[in-house]
């Protein structure tokens, strides 16, 4: 109890802040100025159908499984030394440049971007694109080191993705097509906020010795599982559809973090060579995990209920998957 | 719960404000404007980020108003869509310095000084667990609302302020025996 009233007092000597003078009559005004129409549901339309929105989800986990599968064989092979290691660029280089195209990417926005209310999108759209192209170029250009295979894969893949969503995004705001707008948003901010999550680990990545990395691997296994019980749509079945998407986009802001935490934090304290194949078939899970979550974002978009029950099943499967990936690391 | 069924006021607000009404939307919000900007404020640390959060969010709102069910509360739901709001701001920002160094240009005193160290070590948290201290210790939440807003069980809403208390402790007390 007494924790409890420090907290309470420690927290309102902190925030405690009157709103500025005459903002509530200050938003009356922009309210009445700017009328609305709220829409029904679903929430979020899309000009997308549902097969439509099914394929190009399937062609997205297609080309993400083949880019995994070919990142732990490139994995596999720098083990055994068939590339030079000469011709691989060393690990302290591809940090500093994925370090110097990362933050610059997403930083050009100046405003959330789902409607045509928003008119900033355009221009922040045409910014970011030059700047995801010049960092995807890179990427491409670079040879990787083994060590960032899998999730410089992946980010090549969230790159592709974000560059052609923002496309898309300047493409419907000058058809003032909102509802479009918004599945661009949703699929830019997604790989945006995936790169933003990753970017630190491999910027400050090190090697381990197998004992701290089989700890971590327990400790953050030990996390996913208990979001797993409680951080929403995997453990209960939550109308993502049907409500106001509120409660489902903060299941998908909790569970996208927990992945994209995990997969960060063990790039950042890297497996040792003894155990860099398992952190391959780790990290690929956890790739499939971050892919199946976009999908399923769109799903609701597309007001698309199988579509997004299908991805709950996926993730489930994944989140088992990842416990048997932990076991053969840890060795229980 | 504050509000769990429409008032008959309320009902006609909302139906009119459904229509396009401006004036009913604005006197709708009304009542939860103050809760609205204490979790922007709580969230973004910066007092015309926070204003132009809630005015974002309030569009939002307004146009999600068919999905607000009968039975449901107005507050929670609208504070959910401010806090979602303030997630975008945040991640507009990204890697850009965060405002928590100062308060608001004030020269800092030893108080100052201390509720800085408060911000800081909250800025620090995952959004949730910054939002889910805000909604509890500084709207004073009981953990059913808090519940309710963020679509899970009142028994995890416990946990998880439990959680986020235990991260921010060290910094409140180490405060609370210097003050």
């Amino acid at each position: 109890m007494h924790d409890e009233s420090l907290m309470f007092n420690r927290i309102h000597d902190a925030l405690d802040a009157p709103p500025p003078a005459g903002a509530y009559e200050r938003l009356r005004t922009v309210l009445i100025k700017r009328p609305v129409r709220p829409r029904w549901s679903p929430a979020l339309p899309t000009r997308w159908s549902n097969m439509g929105f099914r394929l190009a989800a399937g062609l997205a986990l297609v080309a993400l499984g083949v880019a995994i599968a070919s990142a732990i064989v490139a994995i596999h092979s720098a083990s055994i030394n068939t590339v030079p290691a000469t011709h691989r660029m060393s690990v302290a280089a591809y940090q500093k440049m994925v370090e110097s195209d990362g933050p610059n990417a997403p930083a050009v926005w100046t405003d959330p971007c789902d409607t045509v209310v928003h008119t900033g999108c355009e221009a922040d759209a045409g910014r970011s694109i030059p700047l995801l192209q010049k960092w995807l170029d890179d990427l491409t250009h670079a040879s990787t080191p083994a060590r960032f295979a899998v999730v410089d894969a992946e980010m090549r893949q969230h790159l592709t993705q974000g560059i052609t969503a923002l496309k898309s995004l300047i493409v419907d705001s000058r058809a003032h097509d909102d509802a479009a707008m918004t599945r661009d948003y949703i699929v830019a901010l997604y790989n945006a906020e995936w790169t933003s999550t990753v970017v630190p680990g491999i910027a400050n990545s090190q090697q381990v010795d197998a004992a701290s990395y089989v700890a971590l691997v327990r400790s953050e296994t030990r996390t996913l599982d208990a979001c797993g019980a409680a951080c929403g749509f995997t453990s209960t079945s939550a109308d993502c559809i049907h409500s106001d998407g509120i409660t489902c986009l903060y299941y998908f802001d909790t569970v996208g973090e927990s992945f994209a935490g995990y997969q960060s934090d063990i790039v950042k304290r890297a497996a040792p060579d003894s155990l860099a194949t398992k952190d391959a078939r780790l990290q690929g899970d956890l790739s499939r995990a971050d892919s199946v979550l976009l999908t399923m974002r769109l799903a609701v978009a597309a007001g698309d209920q199988v579509g997004f029950n299908a991805g709950i099943q996926q993730l489930r499967g994944i989140l088992a998957q990842l416990d048997q990936d932990s076991a053969a690391i840890t060795g229980g | 719960m504050p509000g769990s069924f429409f008032s008959p006021a309320e009902a006609e607000l909302i139906e009119a404000a459904k229509r396009g009404d401006g004036v009913a939307f604005a006197d709708l919000i009304r009542p939860h404007y103050q809760s609205a900007f204490k979790v922007a404020y709580g969230m973004l640390h910066d007092s015309s980020e926070a204003e132009d959060a809630v005015q974002e969010a309030s569009f939002k709102a307004w146009r999600r108003l068919g999905n607000l069910r009968v039975g449901s509360s107005m507050r929670p739901w609208f504070i959910a869509i401010v806090a979602n709001q303030c997630r975008g701001v945040s991640r507009s920002r990204w890697w850009s310095v965060t405002k928590a160094q100062g308060l608001d240009g004030q020269v800092p005193s030893v108080d100052i000084a201390a509720a800085v160290d408060v911000r800081r070590a909250l800025l620090r948290l995952r959004h949730d667990e910054r939002l889910i201290v805000v909604l509890r210790y500084y709207l004073d939440m009981p953990f059913e609302e808090i519940a309710t807003t963020l679509g899970i069980t009142p028994k995890a809403a416990r946990i998880r302020v439990e959680r986020a208390v235990h991260r921010l402790r060290p910094i409140v007390q180490i405060q609370g025996a210097a003050v």
